[in-house]
């Protein structure tokens, strides 16, 4: 891992600016695989984590946001995970993927934050998923159809919500999710083919709705 | 979103993609930034209050545990030495009427242990 570090290609010229180096230095990171990420990290590279970062933090606040539902309670709940993983980067095993191992840790942050919020109970739980911004090629029917979407996640219960972002939107296998939510395969498959079945029944009876009104 | 069965292993491109997009919070280098930012504290407890004195001490009581052990382990292969080397005595031997045997009479005959200053006068005169 080393040898592969250094064997890239080095910008130390004087002329070259502190900023070039260090996004040389990213580039180079983003040939590097995760598990030697994870040991450079391990072994105290900021970059090395940060670049960890920047590959997981897409997925890792979908699953935290598919637990708690409030975005902003999910980017806590996914940065509590990766502080975490950080932490524990020590029982991590090189030979398996990272990707698993660290939604494991985030699904459980997620939880903690989820069942502390329950515990308060200050805050309202909006019972369904807030929306986000809209862009402006987004049209009202799209956006309709995305809060029915919403909605239809919302009522799943959770396990089977994560099964299904895990499986048709990170692209994890059965094998990887069992592993994730610590459940048998076949009741993963199982979460997963009711969560799919329930969300297209909630698009179907939304779709024809619309069919009626229009 | 196609109709699956349960055993459908493939994932729903359209499925996944709509839930992508509900789902996605956007502008993840804040949050990369953010997050690098928060795990700065946890890098000087990883390495910098990790001194040398730090690292002997964390050591320490596994060391001494692993010397006494060592120390035992020693002690036992040495007692296994020192026994070995002593003049194995058979059963036969043993068994052997007195007057065979190439102990002083004193020691074999008698009711009783023989007495210490009987066993060193016995070796002092077989020299």
């Amino acid at each position: 891992m080393w040898e592969r570090l250094g064997s890239l290609p080095r910008a130390g010229t004087k002329a070259m600016s502190e900023e070039v180096q260090r996004g040389l230095r990213l580039a180079r990171m983003a040939d590097v695989r995760d598990a030697e990420l994870a040991a450079l990290a391990q072994a105290g590279d900021r970059e090395a984590f940060g670049e960890l970062v920047a590959r997981y933090a897409p997925q890792a606040r979908r699953v935290a946001r598919a637990i708690l539902g409030n975005a902003a309670d999910a980017d806590d709940a996914a940065q509590d995970g990766f502080l975490a993983a950080l932490k524990h980067l020590g029982r991590y095993d090189p030979t398996r993927p990272f990707g698993p191992w660290l939604m494991r840790i985030v699904a459980n942050a997620a939880r903690d934050r989820w069942r502390r919020r329950k515990v308060r109970s200050a805050e309202a739980i909006s019972p369904t998923l807030p929306a986000g911004q809209p862009g402006p090629d987004r049209t009202a029917e799209s956006r309709l159809f995305d809060e029915a979407l919403r909605s239809a996640l919302d009522r799943l219960p959770e396990q089977q919500r994560l099964a299904v972002v895990l499986f048709d939107v990170e692209g994890y296998t059965h094998r990887e999710i069992a592993r994730i939510l610590d459940i048998p395969e076949g009741t993963v498959r199982s979460h997963v083919f009711h969560a799919r079945r329930a969300l297209r029944k909630a698009l179907a009876g939304w779709r024809e709705s619309r069919e009626d009104t229009v | 979103m196609t109709p699956t069965s349960p055993f459908d292993h493939r994932p729903d491109p359209e499925l996944g993609e709509a839930l992508r997009r509900i789902l996605d919070a956007g502008d993840h280098a804040e949050f990369t930034r953010k997050v690098v930012a928060a795990a700065e504290p946890l890098w000087g407890i990883r390495t910098g209050a990790e001194n040398w004195w730090d690292v002997l001490s964390a050591w320490a009581r596994p060391a001494v545990a692993a010397a006494l052990a060592l120390a035992a382990a020693a002690t036992v292969w040495l007692v296994a030495a020192s026994g070995g080397s002593e003049p194995e005595v058979t059963l036969e031997d043993a068994l052997r009427p007195a007057d065979e045997t190439d102990l002083p009479a004193v020691l074999v005959v008698g009711p009783s242990p023989p007495d210490l200053d009987l066993i060193l006068a016995a070796s002092l005169e077989s020299r």
